[in-house]
């Protein structure tokens, strides 16, 4: 018989798989996690059904929303503020067991700096800071300048080369339309430099190369001022990653939870219509510049949704940036990370869904199998996806003599170090544990298994050649066309002018943001895609069901305890870089947790047994002991789990 | 202070380094106006308190700053020493800590050595009172107060505590610190479990009880190793997995820091540990940080980055002459210690404050490991033998590193043996040592700090063109191996240019200005914008000089004055007058 016990949490194990009954209106909190320089509070909005019984929200499963990360994308603090406001209104249902988060301002500085009416507008997403971009001790002295007047900055286009500044032509005007500035064709010479609007302020020789908007200096570009493969002395980084009080605090209030399972970024970055890479690494190797190939599936299924939700099929958006808030959460925090600039260029969505994606991973196909390299390349990397240690994939390859300095070198360790390790080699697959057995009973690797190997040679095909663009005009000219018929405002007319120092130039082009930014009649509909993108990963979010746990009569004074766990949810408990990232525990099971039997009495099967995760869609995992006690005994079953909090049971040893 | 051997050896190439002037004869019956016993460790309290004994007995030199306090809240303490009166943050000045990795002990005393040892012979001998004169010295003895006296009040071994004291689920099991390590015998020291078995695999040696050998094949002993003293406090078959340390803070350094499931102990981002956070920001805001120094222990070495093998990059040639000619007379200095790279000759580091401190503040860096058991036995060849150790730690220690073997009731085990090697044995310099591996250590920082750049301006021209127009011509020289800009900082970018301007009364107007590749090179490389504000990315080499040529227009009889500012040297400026015949030799 069992009986279950309130601590902590245990109830949230109950609300996922009460979702059909009837659950109270989710209601809406504001938290302060941070303050900007500039004093403005950073804002954490918890969505979450906070009916009587229920458990802390923090002990559910829970997607967040960031935005406002870069300043000028206004967009994304706009919807996701709208989307706080509405959600638990449209989509109460996907709410129950689960707990929604978003900071819709992460970089209120700078999001106030580009709406500022106090400046010309320039295109900088920065968080301002005095950084002396150029490093000639004067601060912020070359910032772009408003040359027309007109409370822009925007572009000049000067008729080049200019020799007494070494500005070489790199651009000609385009025939069809003399807005667009284009590289030259082969049978064209480059007429013009294109250039930021503005003077060389300082008299170095270089026209914006430190302030606000110009080509370096202004701030730090939050962007890449995480740590993920931060972009170390480059401007824009900042100091050191996490200077600013906004990154520190964003990253210390996402790493003290221990419930979010996803993340969407709603920023310039994309990594929804475009699944990023699978196998490419920073330097070290392990840490991942895309994703890990067994997240796949899971970003195909995210896309597939959001491209029906949204229409967008494609993006300009570049691949996401070193250093960002999404390579951060994803690499280092170990969940799931969507990017989306929520809004795209209108003529890249389309209303009927169709796609022609393209980018997979190529796959080479060596006449008469993989050779002795590729089969090594593809095990590391298979090992490596599969979240075993670079120490442990090293030791597979390296020579005797190699191995025996690591084995020198481990007598070396600390206690601490050689105890993780074990932890690591008691975590490895089996299959990896027996290569190393093998080893290090003097025998030889016996590799990867033969049908590994084999699965190496069933690339996908390759894709069919791309059919050539047929249409000629350029990403600046679809924009145009747009912005001729929607925003007429968005386009600042080419004008002359006479520069004081480049002499005879023109200035103008697009107004910033006017790319990035869509007009306010857009917001509503793209609120509405954006919630229900939300609902439809929130909805995807792991659901755990315990079944048991179960005590059945062995023989006499021998019981047999069980328990399973059962994944519901869409979504494994946890991602394949989480897996690897190994921030969090698995989910724990421990039998009699304080320990009021002795452990000589738990016959079979540890005290405490650890699942890294439990797939989903219905897949489960099953913890069972052997016990030696008195009938009518009783004893504790406890369940921890970062996503669902800690569920305690009392179990009796009796006959069902 | 010089011994006839470090002159010989560096005589070749190092004359105008070691130098040879008046030495003040009475340093053997120097009198500290604030004594320390240097035969014998100081906990957290102790050290703080010498600091503020010595800052009290040598107020002028001395300055104590707490830059921030740690996890628990115990001050982090900086004695800053240079020349009295002087802003220490206009002078080159070398960072010296210790004890980042607190079971690391001796690091701790020999900072602390190093202040007394400044303070005490300042005025009392010429070369202190020149390196004191010259430049300013930080100096953190203890970077992980927290874990320092968790180490000394134990239970402790020579290894743990490396770590500070973040809570931290190190076993992955949901819950924090559970499984802590136990004292049982009440030592101070984690040590050894034996229990009697009669099918144990181990036998104790009939001549000396404390050495327990595994038996022939075949045979049974009565003894079996139960492992490390303590507790499976949680009951998931492990002992002592989940204790209260947490990362390790020479892995949360922001310069190719890596996240903890590549690199153990990393922390949760860089800086995140409030230590390491506090030194990275003293040392950004002191630009004059031209030399940087951290100790460890053991094994005797000097050491230098990068910390992996795809790092290299950031150690440009240049710098590594600097390092090696350090490594160099440094090995001759510190007996048994060898100069190494720590990826190649070690292993991989990532996010290491020595290689932060090249890599991301552009300073030459060592991080020393102390100890060495060849000066155990001062003598050349390979590892002490069992026995030698033995003789060594009965006959010199008197016992001391050893913990008898005594019987306790363990609650899993029944009655078992306890005993073994204790926390001082195989990584702290035996007591008896100590003064001279601080002395040698200490004298090894200022071999390296006593290098930090120092300028002046050499050589100057004038020529008249022609009536109103002036050529002077300017040599700036570092006097020192360490370049005003390392190849490291002016490749990255780190920190700001040297600038050399020329400023003239009398409306005097700098025409054109350009670089020279020498003092007699006819040909100037022009410098197009701001002539008379030269912004040197380059800054001045080892031992190098920079020469710079002004077109200047200005009535005869115009003073106009040279400045040269570094961020890592004191500025200077020199003044000089317009008109014929040409003045030599500057200053």
């Amino acid at each position: 018989m069992t009986r279950s016990v309130c601590v902590g949490g245990v109830a949230a194990f109950w609300v996922a798989a009460l979702a059909g009954a009837s659950i109270a209106a989710p209601t809406v909190e504001r938290e302060t996690i941070g303050t900007s320089p500039a004093g403005a509070p950073i804002e954490v909005i918890t969505i979450a059904d906070r009916g009587a019984g229920m458990t802390d929200p923090g002990d559910r499963p829970a997607l967040a929303i960031i935005a406002g990360v870069q300043g000028h994308h206004q967009i994304g603090a706009i919807v996701s503020e709208a989307l706080a406001g509405r959600f638990a209104d449209e989509h109460a249902e996907t709410l129950a067991g689960r707990t929604l988060y978003v900071i819709p301002r992460l970089n209120p500085d700078g999001l106030a700096r580009f709406r500022s009416a106090d400046d010309p507008a320039a295109l900088s997403g920065r968080a301002p800071e005095s950084r002396d971009a150029d490093r000639d001790r004067r601060f912020d002295e070359d910032p772009p300048n408003d040359l027309n007047g007109d409370g822009v900055i925007t572009m000049m286009r000067v008729p080049a080369p200019v020799d007494a500044y070494g500005l070489r032509a790199t651009h000609v005007i385009d025939g069809d339309d003399p807005r667009i500035m284009r590289e030259p064709k082969d049978d064209e010479r480059a007429t013009h430099a294109v250039m930021i609007e503005g003077v060389d302020d300082d008299g170095d020789g270089r026209f914006n190369e430190d302030g606000w908007g110009g080509t370096g200096g202004g701030g730090v570009d939050l962007d890449m001022h995480f740590p993920t493969h931060w972009p170390e002395h480059t401007d824009g980084a900042g100091m050191f990653p996490l200077d600013r009080p906004e990154a520190q605090a964003v990253v210390e209030w996402l790493q003290s939870r221990t419930n979010i399972a996803a993340v969407i970024v709603m920023g310039p970055h994309d990594t929804i219509v475009s699944t990023p890479k699978s196998g490419q690494y920073g330097p070290a190797g392990r840490v991942p510049k895309g994703i890990e190939k067994g997240d796949g599936a899971v970003y195909e299924m995210a896309a597939e949704s959001f491209k029906e939700i949204t229409g967008i099929t494609k993006t300009e958006a570049g691949p996401d940036r070193d250093g960002s808030l999404l390579q951060w959460c994803y690499a280092d925090l170990g969940v799931y990370a969507f990017g989306t600039p929520v809004w795209v260029r209108p003529d890249l969505v389309e209303s009927d869904g169709s796609d022609d994606k393209g980018g997979e991973d190529e796959t080479e196909q060596e006449a008469g199998g993989p050779t002795p390299e590729a089969i090594e390349a593809a095990d590391r990397a298979d090992l490596a996806d599969r979240g075993v240690g670079q120490i442990f994939i090293d030791y597979l390859y390296m020579t005797a003599d190699e191995r025996a300095v690591t084995q020198a070198e481990m007598e070396a360790m600390s206690q601490a170090e050689l105890e993780t390790l074990m932890t690591q080699y008691s975590e490895l697959p089996e299959d990896v544990q027996s290569r190393l057995t093998v080893i290090q009973n003097g025998g030889e690797d016996p590799g990867p298994s033969e049908e590994f190997i084999a699965a190496m040679g069933e690339g996908e095909a390759p894709e069919p050649a791309k059919e050539q663009k047929s249409r000629g005009d350029s990403p600046d000219g679809k924009w145009l066309a747009w912005i001729d018929e929607n925003a007429p405002e968005g386009f600042v007319e080419w004008e002359s002018y006479n520069h004081p120092q480049l002499g005879t130039g023109e200035s103008g082009g697009f107004v910033p943001g006017v790319r990035v930014n869509p007009p306010a009649s857009m917001r509503e509909t793209l609120t509405q895609q954006q919630t229900a993108f939300a609902a439809s990963v929130l909805e995807m979010l792991p659901s755990l069901e315990v079944e048991g746990p179960v005590v059945e009569r062995v023989g006499s004074g021998v019981w047999r305890v069980s328990i399973t766990l059962r994944n519901t949810g869409t979504l494994p408990t946890k991602s394949a870089i989480g897996v690897k990232a190994r921030r969090l525990p698995g989910i724990v099971c421990v039998l009699d947790p304080d320990q009021e039997v002795d452990t000589g009495n738990i016959i079979s099967g540890s005290r405490v047994v650890r699942f890294a995760k439990i797939d989903g869609r219905g897949e489960s995992e099953r913890a069972e002991w052997l016990v030696v006690a008195e009938a009518g005994d009783s004893m504790d079953l406890e369940v921890r789990s970062p996503l669902f909090g800690t569920a305690r049971y009392e179990l009796t040893m009796e006959e069902n | 202070m010089l011994t006839t051997r470090t002159l010989i050896t560096g005589a070749l190439t190092l004359a105008t380094l070691l130098g040879v002037g008046s030495r003040a004869l009475a340093q053997a019956t120097v009198d500290s106006k604030h004594e320390i016993h240097w035969n014998r460790y100081y906990t957290v309290e102790q050290t703080y308190d010498h600091m503020r004994a010595l800052a009290q007995a040598y107020p002028d030199l001395i300055e104590l700053r707490t830059i921030g306090q740690s996890l628990q809240g115990r001050d982090l303490l900086v004695a800053i020493i240079t020349k009295p009166g002087d802003d220490h943050t206009k002078k080159p000045a070398m960072w010296i800590d210790g004890s980042i990795h607190a079971n690391e002990v001796q690091a701790t005393e020999v900072v602390l050595y190093s202040l007394w040892y400044l303070a005490t012979y300042y005025g009392n001998n010429d070369d202190i009172t020149e390196l004191l004169d010259d430049y300013a010295f930080y100096m953190m003895p203890i970077v992980s107060p927290d874990s320092r006296a968790k180490w000394f009040e134990g239970p402790s071994t020579p290894n743990n505590r490396r770590s500070n004291q973040m809570p931290r689920d190190n076993d992955r099991d949901g819950l924090i610190d559970e499984d802590p390590a136990e004292d049982l015998d009440g030592d101070g020291s984690i040590t050894q479990m034996w229990k009697r078995d009669p099918r144990g695999q181990w036998m104790r040696d009939p001549f000396d009880d404390r050495i327990f050998t595994r038996v022939p094949a075949g045979e049974t002993g009565e003894w079996t190793y139960l492992g490390r003293e303590g507790i499976d406090s949680d009951g998931d078959g492990r002992v002592n997995e989940d204790g209260t340390d947490g990362h390790d803070m020479n892995r949360n350094w922001p310069a190719d820091w890596q996240p903890d499931y590549v690199q153990f102990g990393a922390g949760a981002y860089p800086l995140s540990a409030p230590e390491t956070r506090a030194v990275a920001e003293f040392c950004y805001q002191h630009p004059n940080i031209a030399a940087f120094q951290t100790y460890h222990n053991t094994g005797g070495m000097m050491l230098r980055g990068p910390g992996t093998n795809y790092r290299t990059g950031a150690y440009p040639r240049a710098d590594l002459r600097v390092y090696d000619e350090f490594g160099r007379i440094g090995e001759e200095m510190l007996p048994y210690y060898r100069y190494l790279v720590i990826f190649s000759d070690l292993y991989n580091v990532h996010g290491g404050e020595g290689a932060w401190a090249h890599e991301g503040l552009g300073v030459i860096t060592f991080t020393n490991a102390l100890r060495t058991t060849g000066k155990y036995f001062q003598r050349d060849g390979s590892r002490p033998s069992d026995e030698q150790m033995w003789i060594f730690r009965d006959r010199l220690q008197f016992g001391a590193a050893f913990k008898d073997y005594t019987e306790i009731e363990h609650p899993d085990h029944g009655t078992v043996l306890v005993g073994g090697l204790n926390k001082w044995s195989t990584r702290s310099t035996p007591v008896f040592m100590l003064e001279e591996e601080a002395h040698r250590n200490f004298a090894f920082t200022m071999l390296h700090g006593g290098e930090m750049p120092k300028i002046r301006f050499d050589r100057t021209n004038v020529r008249r063109v022609s009536d109103r127009l002036w050529e002077v011509t300017v040599e700036v020289r570092n006097d020192k191996l360490i370049p005003t800009r390392t190849a490291r900082a002016r490749t990255a970018g780190i920190g700001a240019a040297d600038l050399l301007t020329l400023r003239g009364n009398r409306g005097a107007t700098v025409i054109a200005s350009g670089k020279l590749d020498g003092w007699w090179d006819k040909t100037v490389d022009e410098v197009r914008f701001e002539p008379d504000r030269v912004r040197y990315n380059e800054g001045i080499g080892s031992r190098g000089t920079i020469v710079h040529r002004f077109w200047v227009e200005a009535p005869r009889g115009t003073r106009v004055t040279l400045a040269y500012k570094a961020e890592k040297a004191v500025d200077i400026e020199t003044t000089i007058r317009l008109q014929e015949p040409s003045q030599r030799g500057g200053n």
